[in-house]
């Protein structure tokens, strides 16, 4: 039995105490050169979403007959694609779509992921076995394939990818939060609040909930890397965000390949800016892996001795 | 042992069985129904649509469809393509040697450039050799592998005026073509899990050097080469065994997108085309061949876990 009475940072959110270890996790994490980097790349995405329309010279979807494929120059940063389209706008506008549906995608993953999690590991058996095998048969179906097929079958929207990769997502966090419940369950300021009569959501939502959020964390960051990823990959292959809405993946489709042979540049950029993104995502959630996770062996998640 | 493998093989049937259920779901959740979604394309009157949907078995209730869809896979029988009017099966099984060639050639590549760049990053841990080989497997998780699959038709057209061979030559018949035509989609797909298996063989060897017996064998005098040979690779390369399983789903859904830049007649492509033209039988016959090679990927990794590692067999 598990005699450790230590709590997770975040079981104190809401008091003065909560919130200062949140501002020590994130000054920590930005203090490692891993975590600032990310941090950088992810303050910078988020930049140049929300302020795509200040940022650009050019207006991402007019095209111009006279500026086709014209190397990146002064006037265009990035060049032009075969359009004539200016290849910096779209790309800084390919930021609002990639954003938006990873941002999306993340959370509805999350709340699922958290909410069948919970489940599985708090009440066990039948609802474990069938929540978990249900996750299981998710999980055994290629990420691209189920996620091309439900944008197909749904409809092929933004809405739709949203949730496609929503769904392939879950049942990575659902694991997840069912072994950090089970770790939990067990500890020793559980069966007190279970002794004094407290109720099984009570329970959940108070002491077990909160000790699953610092691995959440984590994965969510890298997921939204892997979310952008798979966006890309989905506008690459003509199911996902459709033309003419800048989409990074929907820059390197197969139609645009015999352009690309006479202005390669328009290959070249959309793919080193998801490359960095997923770059900066994945170094964002090392570090904050690396802050957590030493807090978090006193607290459960990793079952002690 | 033999309790072990009986249980695992029992999981994987409920969750081939919650594949093909998942798969019923999926396909009729369409708004409207698949009927008047292969119409919308090519236009057809109220009177073609329902033929269709009475030959597709739509009109009947849902618990009877499930019912019927579970008999036909069971019985292996997919339906025919609605293009080619073939039986998907078929369709499927004249695939499989492009892909399975491309995905046993990603995975040689990725073992050859993950497990050396892993051993070598930690057993000279912290020097300038495993910042550099740390700093290309984070890199090599971060490209995306359609981006580098389009680079690498595109540069060496620009550059050296080369390009692969573009009708498929099958391997028996012209080895050569064969190889030079794999050799750069394999590359591109096996460049994302070289990444990971570099560093997940990093922090396995450095996870077995720390143990003891490691520490024995040097204070017994052994030259590091046998250190790490003899001792340290069997114990690192269990986990990654596991981690390789995984990695398959991965190596699956990449086949779909190298087979599409490179042209290959594959099952990846097969897959993107049947959702291109709405062709649903070929589709689903697809879909539940690739979670049907993920799951048994897996429970064969699992069982030979459980033979590897000799700590598991005594549960």
């Amino acid at each position: 039995m598990d005699t450790t009475v230590t709590r997770s940072p975040l079981e104190h959110h809401g008091t003065a105490r909560g919130k200062l270890l949140l501002a020590g996790t994130v000054l920590a994490t930005l203090r490692k050169p891993a975590g600032g980097a990310g941090g950088l790349v992810v303050v910078v995405l988020i930049g140049a979403a929300i302020l795509a329309p200040l940022l650009t010279p050019y207006d991402p979807l007019q095209s111009s007959v006279k500026d086709i494929l014209k190397q990146p120059s002064a006037q265009n940063w990035l060049g032009t694609d075969n359009f004539g389209r200016d290849v910096f706008s779209r790309i800084i506008f390919g930021a609002r779509i990639s954003l938006l549906v990873s941002l999306s995608a993340v959370a509805l993953s999350c709340v699922f992921g958290i909410t069948t999690g919970l489940a599985s590991g708090y009440w066990g058996k039948k609802v474990d076995t069938i929540l978990q095998r249900g996750m299981d048969s998710i999980m055994s179906i290629p990420v691209i394939v189920l996620t091309m097929t439900v944008v197909a079958m749904l409809g092929t929207s933004t809405a739709n990818v949203i949730v496609a990769i929503g769904l392939s997502f879950m049942p990575s966090v659902s694991r997840i939060v069912r072994g950090s419940t089970l770790a939990t369950k067990e500890n020793q300021y559980t069966e007190a609040a279970r002794a004094i009569g407290a109720s099984d959501v009570r329970i959940i939502v108070l002491h077990i909930l909160p000790n699953v959020m610092s691995p959440i964390i984590v994965v969510a960051t890298i997921m939204m890397g892997q979310a952008i990823l798979i966006e890309a990959t989905l506008s690459f292959l003509g199911v996902g965000v459709q033309p003419p809405t800048p989409s990074w993946g929907g820059m390197l489709s197969i139609e645009g390949r015999q352009f690309m042979l006479r202005a390669p540049w328009i290959a070249v950029f959309p793919g080193l800016a998801i490359s960095l993104v997923i770059f900066g995502f994945n170094l964002l959630g090392d570090a904050l892996r690396d802050v957590l996770d030493p807090r978090l062996r006193g607290t459960g998640y990793l079952k002690g001795p | 042992m033999s309790t072990y493998a009986a249980r695992r093989i029992l999981i994987a049937v409920p969750v081939l069985l919650g594949v093909v259920s998942l798969i019923f779901v999926v396909m009729r959740i369409v708004p409207g129904d698949a009927a008047s979604l292969m119409l919308s394309e090519t236009g057809g009157t109220p009177a073609d649509i329902t033929r269709i949907r009475t030959q597709l078995g739509l009109e009947r209730p849902l618990y009877e469809q499930y019912g019927l869809w579970l008999w036909s896979v069971a019985q292996g029988d997919l339906g025919n393509s609605y293009w080619t009017g073939r039986p998907v099966v078929a369709e499927l099984v004249s695939r499989l040697p492009v892909s399975f060639e491309l995905t046993l050639l990603a995975a040689i590549i990725a073992c050859l450039i993950g497990i050396p760049t892993g051993v070598l990053s930690a057993i000279r841990q912290d020097s300038f050799l495993d910042y550099a080989g740390r700093l290309v497997a984070i890199s090599g998780l971060a490209v995306p592998g359609f981006w580098l699959g389009t680079l690498l038709v595109i540069f060496p057209a620009l550059w050296f005026g080369w390009a692969p061979p573009l009708s498929y030559a099958d391997f028996f018949a012209d080895p050569l073509a064969n190889l030079q035509q794999f050799l750069l989609p394999s590359f591109a797909l096996g460049a994302f899990m070289a990444a990971s298996m570099t560093r997940m063989t990093r922090s396995a060897v450095l996870e077995v050097l720390r143990q003891d017996y490691i520490r024995t064998a040097w204070a017994k005098g052994l030259k590091e080469q046998a250190i790490v040979v003899r001792h340290t690779l069997k114990n690192a390369l269990i986990p990654l065994v596991t981690f390789s399983a995984i990695q398959i789903g991965h190596i699956l859904g990449g086949t779909v997108v190298m087979e599409t830049i490179f042209s290959l007649p594959g099952v990846g492509r097969l897959t993107i085309q049947s959702i291109l033209e709405r062709d649903f039988p070929q589709l689903q016959a697809n879909v539940i061949f690739l979670a049907c090679i993920f799951v048994t990927v897996n429970l064969v990794v699992d069982l030979l876990y459980g033979w590897l590692d000799p700590r598991i067999s005594y549960r």
